[in-house]
């Protein structure tokens, strides 16, 4: 148990020590860093495909994804932000981009786990 | 009924897709739909039985192609490979010669050009082996049919027959010189993919910078053709953290994207918002804060009065739908009303975004009043909005920071809870953000003396305890 909770208050105490620097810090705004989000990398990929009962059941809409991309640009997950109201659309586009390859965000010249957006598009014509 | 896909985000161009189509699809077999094979099936079978009684084994494994061929368009798939399998066990069962070796790529390529792309795959790879064993050998035969099988496994992403077969060409070119570069990189392109998901990483990183070396030889320096290619070397040098390698490829691409499309939004969609918040950037960070404040209120008074006038679109739309009873009517009326409401919610997006960043500057200047507002317009504004939670959770850290200062701690706890509660899955501990958030959280919780909140906060964010 010493051994927990002597690091912890070594910690703690250093917290404290930081804490009334802190305030008399004066606020460096995020926007000001050098910085770009994670990006897609669409030639890597090929394009998802229209899942078949899909599009007999001719579904069509807009699915916004969220891709959770590592500092190696590998991607970790994809979250679906907005739905197509179709979960078959929705599963194929997180899929079918899933295969692509990542650029991962960076902020001050140094990669960062970082998330990049794509709307995807399903219409019939 | 057309199917067609599109894919947008704010930082892509018009038809990102339209690299992906690779320079292998021209060459190799596109899975095209078979017209009706001109013998039928009797016919065929008729024909087989012939070349049976005859004593020619090569005309007996062609008619076993032509019925296959049939068996295959009537569906009976299974027929049509068993004739396949008895056809290549004849052609491989024959004295192995260079002429047997030629006679069977000529059948796969004529395959390839009816669509048959599965048998024209099994045609070549015993080509290769008739190829291999002929007597007297020759060579560059054999990788000539290789090269046909490899390019073809490569077009068609059959990574797994690839991995068997492209590392014996590709250290044939590099000992005998590269071939056209139209037949090499959709090879090396489909062995970086292939190195990368196999996380074999250098690998793959030697393969693009060959492949963008041959692009550069046979396009110049500054062709669209090397952007792929610049991208699988950057993707590369990433996953070897690489960063500072991976950022010298993309920029370079980027900037042959530019050249190449001088009148499109960039590579990845330099849209208006991040034109700004660049130019923003760069004026703060040369000291010109003034001027940094000035685009930014400047932009938001513009984008504010874009916002107006959706709104009062919407406004409109609302009321022509309430004032109309016919159901039939209503229809076109409420699609209206839907798209003046999606208008307006990804208007509020890059306004909110805006506001940010005037807030942080303000924040910076100790101009508290000012900023703590425009913090709160940006977070109401992305609650309008069709924007990630994560944006406004970085405002909410922001204005959280900025209560602590004012000594409001118990809204800038809730709030900075809140936002971290949030950035921490997306971004993980190492992110500065989160950092930052989690810093904060625990200035809050070592003032309030809360020691238990604190080590489960610092258990979660480690570097907490290391920052001074």
């Amino acid at each position: 148990m010493k051994f927990i909770t002597l690091p912890l208050s070594f910690a703690l105490a250093l917290l404290a020590s930081a804490a009334g620097a802190q305030d008399s810090t004066a606020y460096q705004p995020k926007f000001s860093r050098p910085q770009h989000p994670a990006e897609v990398f669409f030639d890597s990929c090929t394009k998802p495909e229209w899942p078949r009962q899909s599009l007999r059941n001719k579904e069509s809409g807009s699915v916004t994804l969220r891709f959770v991309v590592a500092p190696n640009g590998r991607l970790i997950r994809y979250d679906v932000l907005h739905s197509s109201g179709f979960p078959m659309l929705d599963k194929a586009a997180g899929a079918g981009l899933s295969t692509c390859r990542f650029r991962p965000g960076g902020i001050n010249g140094k990669p960062v786990q970082s998330v990049a957006y794509v709307q995807y598009v399903w219409t019939l014509e | 009924m057309m199917k067609k896909h599109l894919t947008i985000t704010a930082l892509l161009m018009a038809g990102a897709f339209a690299q992906t189509a690779m320079a292998a699809d021209q060459k190799a077999c596109m899975h095209l739909k078979r017209s009706y094979p001109v013998a039928s099936v009797q016919q065929a079978e008729s024909n087989l039985r012939d070349a049976q009684n005859g004593s020619d084994p090569l005309a007996q494994a062609e008619a076993m192609y032509t019925l296959a061929e049939v068996r295959y368009f009537t569906a009976d798939v299974k027929g049509g490979d068993e004739l396949v399998r008895q056809a290549n066990a004849i052609w491989s069962g024959l004295p192995p010669t260079v002429p047997l070796a030629l006679r069977l790529q000529d059948e796969a390529k004529k395959l390839m050009q009816a669509g048959d792309c599965r048998t024209a795959a099994t045609t070549l790879s015993t080509a290769v082996s008739v190829a291999e064993r002929a007597v007297p050998a020759d060579e560059s035969v054999t990788y000539s049919i290789l090269g046909d099988l490899v390019s073809h496994q490569a077009a068609s992403a059959n990574l797994a027959t690839l991995k068997q077969t492209a590392p014996r060409l590709i250290a044939y070119w590099q000992k005998n010189g590269e071939p056209a570069d139209s037949v090499s990189a959709p090879v090396y392109r489909r062995m970086v993919e292939l190195y990368y998901q196999e996380e074999q990483y250098e690998q793959a990183a030697q393969l693009a910078q060959r492949n963008l070396r041959n692009g550069e030889q046979a396009y110049g320096t500054d062709h669209a053709a090397l952007i792929p290619r610049l991208d699988d070397l950057a993707t590369a040098y990433y996953a070897q953290l690489r960063y500072q390698d991976g950022e010298v490829a993309t920029e370079r691409a980027a900037a042959i994207y530019q050249k190449n499309n001088p009148d499109g939004k960039g590579r990845f969609g330099l849209g208006t918002q991040k034109k700004i918040d660049i130019e923003m950037r760069r004026r703060y960070n040369q000291g010109d804060v003034t001027g940094a404040l000035a685009l930014g209120e400047q932009e938001i008074r513009q984008q504010q009065q874009k916002l107006d006038i959706d709104v009062q679109a919407l406004q409109a739309a609302i009321k022509a739908l309430e004032e109309e009873q016919d159901a039939a009517r209503r229809l076109p009326l409420q699609a209206a009303e839907r798209r003046a409401r999606a208008k307006l919610m990804h208007a509020e997006r890059p306004l909110a975004a805006l506001r940010v960043n005037v807030a942080e500057i303000l924040h910076a200047q100790q101009r508290y009043d000012q900023a703590q507002a425009m913090y709160q317009q940006a977070i109401d504004g992305y609650a309008r909005s069709t924007a990630d939670p994560l944006e406004a959770a970085r405002a909410k850290s922001a204005l959280a920071t900025l209560y602590r200062v004012r000594g409001n701690v118990d809204d800038a706890l809730r709030l900075q809870s809140a936002a971290l509660e949030q950035l921490l899955p997306a971004f993980g501990a190492d992110h500065p953000d989160v950092i930052d958030s989690a810093h904060e959280l625990a200035l809050l919780y070592q003032r309030q003396g809360k020691s238990a909140e604190l080590a489960a906060l610092a258990a979660r964010v480690p570097t907490v305890t290391q920052r001074r």
